[in-house]
């Protein structure tokens, strides 16, 4: 509604995307044509259709930059991580309890062979680099682009 | 009782009511095609294009375009999509195919499909997509097509990916093709950037808690852009038009596709919304990936920048700035009437943007 002591106008989205409406309603375009013509023309409609989507779009648009949707936004995110982290934690404990691998077990392991594979393959890039330093040295640089082989990490050709 | 001759004091009023009462010739219609709309629903088919998988690593596969004419151009084409969606956006109908745009203009076409992220692999960094999996599968390309440069095109986040790529390996690219992809954040215009906003979003948080992005949330987040549109218009349009075989078609292709959303691997995840959308290093010349520095001043070769002037996902003020940011002279922008999908699979874009996009490419492409 509006606030009427500064003066400006309905600050209520759905109240002013309305109020947008029928304003554009009683202009010309927006009325029926005659009283003999009981049916509004599609188009007319269609218009008017279009005139409070446009309206109530740009509506949305300014509350979800609003700082209250996005603090709303953040207590959801922050509720639903709580309650994951809850959740996690009980289905955890009751697989470590009957000596069963959870899923935090399962990622431990795949962040570990992770940076194992990191490790390796950084060794063996620069082993890769030192080699062609070295056959460049011997050969002479060419100015091509140096062709690596493919499936270096797993790879393969299907 | 009323007769003809007395005046109901209702009609002149009834006259002034704007006809909002359903026609109901069309209703009827309209429930007449139901059968036939829950059957193309069912047997929707999208991504059809002959393909065949050449190499797999992980979850990755990187498909091979059957061609559909004699090849007139190399290098080869590879796209890259971006890793929220599935990639068959680009090859989404037989009428609405990037893919087939460029497999019509001589090319050979591949296409990078990510797969879909499961909860181990959380730790997979923007270096493992960027410096091992794209690197992996452009030598590969190399390799099987015999050229020592290809061309590349990535779309939306596929598209940043491909500028860091490029930046780093620029002695492998020999065109590069930028449609619609994030570089520069330093602007709020778009929605994702301003709920990405640091003091509302602590992506550390989601991903410690939940591992990879959830699509689910993604998919949510992505709707909640246009909600008039998305949860509205869309489906008051699709009421309107069901009788039509073709649009219902196109309706059910495009829902398979906006459904479905894959997860985001976690450390990617964190690394691109901590060092693109909030710290925006990339056109600072700031960021790393792993050991290596990414400089968009290391592209030298031609670029063609494609924008769409509607899109709300990846606003053109995000993407134009790249032109200025490269080292190549030869650099050309196209900012195309349509929205972020439109430009992949409006009709117009199909009829007037992606020939000019062959065309560029085929100029600056070797005959066979």
């Amino acid at each position: 509604m509006s606030n009427g002591t500064s003066g400006q106008g309905p600050t209520d989205p759905f109240t002013k995307a309305w109020t947008d409406l029928f304003a554009k309603m009683t202009t010309p375009a927006g009325q029926a044509q005659s009283p003999q013509q009981p049916a509004w023309p599609d188009e007319t409609v269609k218009q008017m259709q279009r005139t409070m989507f446009d309206a109530m779009a740009k509506q949305a648009d300014e509350y979800l930059r609003s700082p209250q949707f996005l603090t709303m936004m953040k207590q959801m995110m922050d509720q639903s991580i709580a309650f994951k982290q809850q959740i996690d934690r009980f289905i955890t404990e009751a697989y470590r309890g009957v000596q069963a691998p959870a899923q935090a077990d399962m990622q431990d392991l795949a962040g570990t062979l992770r940076g194992i594979e990191e490790r390796l393959m950084t060794r063996i890039e620069e082993l890769e680099r030192r080699l062609e330093d070295a056959e460049d040295s011997k050969h002479g640089s060419a100015d091509k682009p140096k062709a690596k082989p493919a499936g270096r990490s797993g790879g393969k050709r299907a | 009782m009323m007769t003809a001759t007395m005046q109901n004091p209702f009609f002149p009023a009834m006259g002034q009511i704007p006809s909002f009462m359903p026609d109901y010739e069309a209703f009827s219609a309209r429930l007449a095609a139901m059968p036939r709309v829950m059957e193309i629903a069912q047997n929707v088919r999208v991504g059809t294009t002959p393909s065949e998988v050449v190499y797999r690593e992980d979850k990755l596969k990187l498909l091979r375009y059957v061609p559909e004419v004699e090849q007139r151009h190399r290098p080869a084409l590879l796209i890259a999509f971006a890793l929220v969606n599935r990639p068959y956006i680009l090859d989404l109908m037989p009428h609405k195919s990037v893919v087939r745009q460029f497999l019509r203009a001589g090319f050979d076409v591949y296409l990078i499909d990510w797969g879909v992220p499961t909860p181990n692999d959380r730790h997979l960094t923007l270096d493992h997509y960027v410096n091992r999996y794209m690197l992996n599968v452009v030598n590969h390309i190399r390799q099987e097509t015999g050229d020592d440069q290809i061309s590349l095109m990535g779309y939306c986040m596929g598209g940043t990916m491909s500028a860091m790529f490029t930046s780093l390996h620029q002695e492998l690219i020999r065109n590069f093709i930028l449609m619609a992809a994030p570089i520069d954040w330093s602007n709020k215009e778009s929605l994702l950037q301003v709920w990405s906003d640091e003091k509302y979003f602590d992506v550390d948080k989601v991903v410690d808690t939940f591992g990879n992005a959830p699509p689910q949330w993604l998919q949510s987040n992505f709707a909640l852009l246009k909600p008039v549109t998305n949860m509205v218009e869309k489906y008051l349009g699709f009421y309107e038009k069901m009788t039509d075989e073709k649009f219902v078609e196109e309706f059910f292709a495009m829902e398979t596709w906006a459904n479905d959303n894959i997860p985001v691997a976690g450390e990617t995840f964190r690394q691109f919304m901590k060092d693109l959308y909030q710290k925006n290093l990339l056109v600072q010349g700031k960021l790393r990936l792993g050991s290596k520095r990414v400089d968009l001043k290391n592209i030298t070769c031609p670029i063609l920048n494609l924008t769409a002037t509607g899109d709300h996902l990846v606003p053109c003020g995000q993407s134009q700035p790249f032109n200025d940011l490269v080292g190549s002279s030869d650099r050309k922008s196209i900012n195309f009437p349509a929205g972020h999908i439109g430009l992949a699979v409006g009709s117009k874009a199909q009829r007037d943007l992606w020939p000019k996009a062959a065309e560029w490419l085929a100029e600056r492409s070797d005959e066979v």
